[in-house]
Order: structure tokens, then C-alpha cells, then sequence
């Protein structure tokens, strides 16, 4: 494992004692008739308070399960996952709020009753809820869009709405399975500034998803690289960029090699 | 422009092309085995005049409802509970099976013994006709639940209650529209069919008519029937769009 030191974070030493999200040793198999597949064997990963971690790797290298546990969506066959000290595997909830990779918005309901379905199954009056999720329909700037249907918006748009719904109940972890996968190019990069925009404001630890290189060194305080079969830690690299970043970092020398490591790492992690 | 005109102008088209044929080969039979459509249309006006065809019909479907209304409230949970239990599946899928490919007219001697030729036997009749299309719909449509979105649902902490009441029985509703539009034609179908048997209703008058000496009346009446059905299919899905305007572009099976 390889660990490129280039802090920006002033103690990541200071967090690593009190993360405020841990991994430990997350084991998952895949039972496919009688054969166990491993997914994850003993994986561990801590998370500091307000970092803004990326996961970063090839399709299978089991990223998006290891999310899914995080969520607790999804069960796990060891390991614990620690959440502000409390061991919460197996349960959602409790601070987490998760943003899809097909965005997953119900199409029978509006705009406004997908932002405020989180707060709604917590129990929140209407008029309460109403009032919380025009304010994060206003946050993605989707005002005028509360009564739209997601068939009637674009793919941007739906997961803006995704996104929306994950901050409406106010989470202190926002995880996001390969949020703007499915969005093109142009799309993906207004996303990615929105997003930057409204956690630089919002201050919330962010876990990211993604299998695109450029997308992680543009958004992560921290690149978790990870390789399949089963998945785990290639190299983690700590992202020097200043904040607010802005799009022109992605043409500078120091992106650009960052770039070329990563990708080389990821080609090792892919021979093994 | 041209594409609207085609697509009212060609169905119009087909439709005149078999009324000329039907009256061609209406004329040179003659009415006793096939009356041409001006002469049914004539006494299609008289029919409706006298009264009795659409007094009857409307007792008729009247019962239908009773036997279609119930094949709902039983093929629906029966189908949700068979889609999303596997031990539902297991005890109720052979049956369900073995009934929608059995012949409903072959049922109705039976059921004359059981049940005698009252309203109990057409509403019966009709419910077996009807309530296993009502069923396999549904039940389809429950295993096809998108599994991702229930996710999102247990991601936001809802209780099973609250999965099935706000994502379950949304994500069916165009399952449970289609089944009950597919039972109605069936259950329509079994109504004549179990009253062409004991001769009563609406189905006894077709009957009636067919052994008469002229096919004109006996036309008049299959053609109010389609009418009618047609009428009460698009009232269910137009009654559908406007309780859920996503639906039209849900497609279903996706």
C-alpha cells in the first residue's frame, strides 16, 4: 500500500482518533449456488469528521456494497460499521442519508413528496415537512419543480431531486453510490460543483462512490483507491487541492499527475 | 400534421372498408344469415327505442359488478400476497394455475347444480372468470417491484408497513389497473356466457334473438354489448390516468 502524504486537512492525526465513521473488518460474500464469492474480506476504513472521502475503483472491486453497509442496506457476513462511536450494522438510519446511482426517485410521487418521503416515514407533520423540503428543493435549485413529476425532468435534475431528498433529513453522513454514473459529461461536472458548493456549506462527512478518476481528485479530501476480487485498499491519497476548488485545477500539473498515479495504481490492483 | 391525419384517417378507413364489405356480403346472403348494416342500424334505433335491450343489459352488468367487484377484492391481495411471499407463491400458484386455463363455460353445468341459475350462479361464474386474470396481473407485478426502490425505502428507516403503503402499493398501481381492466372483459364475456346458459338477462336476450329467423336484432345486440365494454374498459383506464398522471409513463413490466 502506498500512501501519498500530500496533507491539506491541518490534523487528519487528530481525527484518526475519533472517526466519525469506521469500517471494521467488513467480510461480504456472494453465494452464487454453492460458491462463496468474496466481496470484502476484513475490510477496514475510518472516516474523519467533514471529509469528504472517495472511493475509488473498477466495477466489482465492491465499492458500491461496501456503501450499501455502510447504509445498512445491505447485510454484511462479519464486521462492524461504527457511527459516532455506536455500532450501528445492520440498522439505516441514524445520521445516514443515501443517494442512488439510478437516482431511485418514485415516479408516482412530485418532486416535493419525493424530498420530504425521508421525513415523512420519520413522522413529520405535513406542514413541517413541506416547509424543510421546498427549502432543499430551493438548495439544488429546483424551485418551480415542486408539483413535476421525475418523468417530466431530466436526468440532472432527478438527481438533484436524489440529492435533495438524502439532505432533507439532515444527515451528518451523506453516502452517494455513483451519484451522476448515468449523467453525461457536461451534466456530471455542474453536479459536481453544485455538490461542492452546497457541502462547503452544509459541512456534512461525505462518502463518494465512483469508478472515474478525474470526478474523485476534483471532489475528495481523501482517495481511497480500491481493487477487485476481493475488494481492498490499493493506495489512499490524501488531495493537496485548496478549497473552494474550481474547474481549472483539472489542467494543472499536479492533477494531472495525481491522475497518472492513480490510473497506474489501478492497473496493478487490475493484474493482481 | 400528416401524422394525425394518419392516425385518425387510416382506422376510419379500415373501419368503412368492413362496414362496405359486411354490407356487400350482408346484402347477397340475406338478412336470415347475415343482415347488412343498414338494415341492423335500423333496428339497432328500434331496439334502443323500445327499451328493453338496455334495461336489461344494465340489470345484467349491474350483476357483472357484484361478481367483478369481488373477483378484485380477492385477486388482488391474493396476487400481492402470492408476489411477495414465497410461501403464498408456493400453496396458491397450482391452483391459480390449473383455473385460468380452465374453460368458465365448462364450469357453468356444474355450478347450475351447486347453485341453481339465480343471481348467486352469475355472480359466481363471473367471478371465476375474471378473478384469476386479476390475480396472475398482480402477482407479476408484485414480484417485479423494483427491489432498488424498496432499498430506498429501508435506507430512510420505513417500517414494512410503511414500504408496503408507500412504495408496494404505489409501485403496483399499474399492475392492479391493467388486471382489473383484463378482468372486466373477462368478467363482460362470463355475464352473456352463464345467462346465455339459463336463458335470463341480457345473455338470454342474445340467445333469444339467435334463434329467430333474422340476424338483424341478434346483431344489434353483440354490437351494444362491444360498445359498452369498450366504453367501460376506456372508463377504467381514463378513471386510472386522472387518479395518477405518472402512470402514462410507467411502462409496465419495466
Amino acid at each position: 500500500m502506498t500512501v501519498v502524504k500530500l496533507d491539506r486537512r491541518p490534523a487528519p492525526g487528530a481525527a484518526q482518533v475519533v472517526p466519525k465513521l469506521e469500517a471494521r473488518g467488513i467480510t461480504k460474500f456472494y453465494r452464487r449456488d454453492d460458491e462463496k464469492l468474496p466481496v470484502l474480506e476484513n475490510f477496514s476504513l475510518s472516516v474523519a469528521d467533514l471529509e469528504f472521502l472517495v472511493l475509488l475503483g473498477p466495477s466489482g472491486c465492491g465499492k458500491s456494497t461496501l456503501l450499501r453497509i455502510i447504509d445498512g442496506i445491505e447485510p454484511c457476513d462479519a464486521g462492524h460499521i461504527i457511527l459516532d462511536g455506536k455500532d450501528v450494522t445492520g440498522t439505516t438510519g441514524a445520521g445516514r442519508g443515501m443517494v442512488f446511482q439510478g437516482f431511485e426517485l418514485f415516479p408516482w410521487r412530485t418532486v416535493l413528496g419525493n424530498v420530504a418521503f425521508g421525513l415523512e416515514v420519520a413522522g413529520v407533520g405535513a406542514k413541517e415537512r413541506t416547509g424543510i423540503a421546498r427549502d432543499y428543493i430551493d438548495l439544488v435549485g429546483l424551485s418551480g419543480f415542486e408539483n413535476s413529476y421525475p418523468h417530466e425532468l431530466s436526468g440532472g435534475m432527478q438527481q438533484r431531486v436524489g440529492i435533495a431528498r438524502a439532505l432533507a433529513i439532515d444527515p451528518t453522513v451523506l453516502l452517494m453510490d455513483e451519484p451522476y454514473g448515468a449523467l453525461d459529461v457536461q451534466t456530471r461536472e455542474l453536479l459536481q460543483d453544485e455538490l461542492l458548493n452546497i457541502w462547503e456549506r452544509q459541512r456534512k462527512t461525505v462518502v463518494f462512490v465512483t469508478h472515474s478518476i478525474e470526478e474523485a481528485l476534483y471532489l475528495a479530501d481523501r482517495i481511497v483507491v480500491m481493487s477487485p476480487r476481493p475488494g481492498r485498499i490499493e493506495q489512499i491519497i490524501h488531495v493537496p487541492f485548496a478549497r473552494p476548488r474550481r474547474d481549472e485545477i483539472k489542467s494543472t500539473r499536479e492533477f494531472l499527475d495525481l491522475r497518472r498515479d492513480i490510473w497506474q495504481s489501478l492497473k496493478r490492483g487490475a493484474h493482481v | 400534421m400528416t401524422a394525425r391525419l394518419q392516425r385518425l384517417a387510416l382506422p376510419c378507413l379500415g373501419f368503412a372498408a368492413l362496414l362496405l364489405i359486411w354490407e356487400v356480403a350482408g346484402r347477397s346472403l340475406g338478412p336470415a344469415l347475415l343482415a347488412p348494416p343498414s338494415i341492423v342500424a335500423i333496428q339497432f334505433v328500434e331496439l334502443l327505442r323500445q327499451g328493453e335491450m338496455l334495461r336489461e343489459l344494465s340489470a345484467s352488468l349491474r350483476q357483472m359488478a357484484i361478481g367483478f367487484i369481488a373477483a378484485c377484492l380477492v385477486g388482488m391481495p391474493l396476487g400481492v400476497a402470492m408476489g411477495r411471499s414465497q410461501v403464498a407463491d408456493a400453496i396458491f400458484r397450482p391452483w391459480v394455475s390449473m383455473f385460468v386455463v380452465t374453460s368458465t363455460a365448462a364450469l357453468i353445468p356444474l355450478f347450475i347444480l351447486f347453485l341453481g341459475t339465480g343471481l348467486m350462479l352469475r355472480v359466481t361464474i363471473v367471478f371465476l372468470a375474471s378473478v384469476w386474470y386479476i390475480t396472475l396481473t398482480t402477482y407479476n407485478g408484485a414480484r417485479g417491484i423494483s427491489p432498488q426502490q424498496v432499498a430506498v425505502a429501508r435506507s430512510f428507516s420505513a417500517s414494512r408497513l410503511q414500504i408496503f403503503w408507500k412504495v408496494i402499493l404505489p409501485a403496483l398501481y399499474p399492475y392492479l389497473l391493467t388486471g382489473a381492466r383484463i378482468g372486466l372483459v373477462h368478467a363482460i364475456r362470463a355475464m352473456v356466457l352463464a345467462e346465455m346458459f339459463v336463458i335470463i338477462g341480457y345473455g338470454g336476450l342474445v340467445h333469444r334473438s339467435g334463434l329467430s329467423l333474422d340476424t338483424a336484432p341478434l346483431l344489434s345486440l353483440l354490437i351494444t354489448l362491444m360498445i359498452v365494454s369498450l366504453a367501460l374498459n376506456w372508463l377504467l383506464g381514463a378513471a386510472g390516468r386522472r387518479l395518477a398522471p405518472w402512470y402514462e409513463q410507467q411502462r409496465v413490466g419495466a
